[in-house]
């Protein structure tokens, strides 16, 4: 089989890519219920029903793009262009998590900014 | 006997038809992953819904016929894109096509989903004051 080292790719990289997203999604929910908690107001039940419905959504659009970014387009004929080539789709797929990283955390600011301005205003009314 | 035995082999993994296996992987993974995300959303979403209709029983019911709902259109767009497929001829096209369809449907779940949650902020932004919530 001709095509055997691009099966070979994919199977390095898949698992890669999946442990990749379950970790970094692990580690900003994990932090982010403190934001949720603050941003609600200490009210635990809808709180911990944001930070998990960000974070299925997260891993939603994430692994999403995994799959996407998957298929490559012409046969890889030796392994050093196999090294090549996973470096460069899962070097790729993890600057893309670091900006979903941020971008979830600059939410977060916000909310929390947008919580704490409307709590001024209604205890001003 | 060795031989003809061979020949059998082969030619049954030529004919080997990988449209079919592409479907039943598809099927199974794209089920279990609607199946679990509906029911995540299902759980809690249930506190936005009690807090913008302000009705236990109702509330409860409504997210029940949300959940119904959600779980009829995926499906059927599932079992629907089954048609378009192409035809696979080796493993390396299954994993391509199996990646890209499951991708479809994944991506299409996130970004709904995030439309979803804008639509309810945007709705209890107008309703009630933040804290509400």
């Amino acid at each position: 089989m001709e095509s055997n080292i691009n099966l070979w790719a994919y199977c390095i990289y898949l698992p890669i890519a999946l442990t990749l997203t379950y970790y970094v999604a692990r580690i900003l929910f994990e932090n982010g219920k403190v934001f949720m908690l603050d941003i609600f107001h200490g009210k635990e039940g809808i709180a911990l029903s944001t930070n998990k419905l960000f974070e299925t959504g997260f891993y939603l659009l994430n692994i999403g793009f995994a799959l996407r970014i998957l298929k490559f387009n012409y046969t890889i004929g030796t392994a050093q262009g196999m090294v090549e080539e996973l470096s460069l789709k899962l070097g790729g797929f993890s600057i893309y998590l670091g900006v979903m990283l941020f971008a979830n955390l600059y939410m977060f600011f916000r909310g929390r900014k947008a919580s704490k301005a409307n709590l001024v205003v209604n205890e001003v009314k | 006997m060795i031989q003809c035995l061979a020949l059998y082999i082969s030619n049954a993994s030529n004919m080997t038809n990988y449209n079919l296996i592409g479907y039943a992987i598809y099927a199974i993974i794209t089920y279990f992953i609607t199946v679990r995300v509906g029911l995540i959303f299902h759980k809690n979403g249930y506190h936005y819904i009690k807090s913008g209709l302000e009705d236990e029983s109702i509330a409860t019911s409504v997210n029940n016929l949300l959940l119904a709902c959600y779980y009829l259109t995926n499906l059927g767009y599932i079992a629907v894109t089954i048609w378009f497929w192409d035809g696979i001829g080796s493993v390396n096209t299954l994993f391509e096509s199996l990646s890209d369809n499951i991708s479809n449907i994944v991506l299409l779940l996130g970004v709904l989903h995030f439309l979803n949650m804008l639509v309810i902020y945007m709705f209890s932004k107008k309703h009630y004051s933040y804290p509400n919530i």
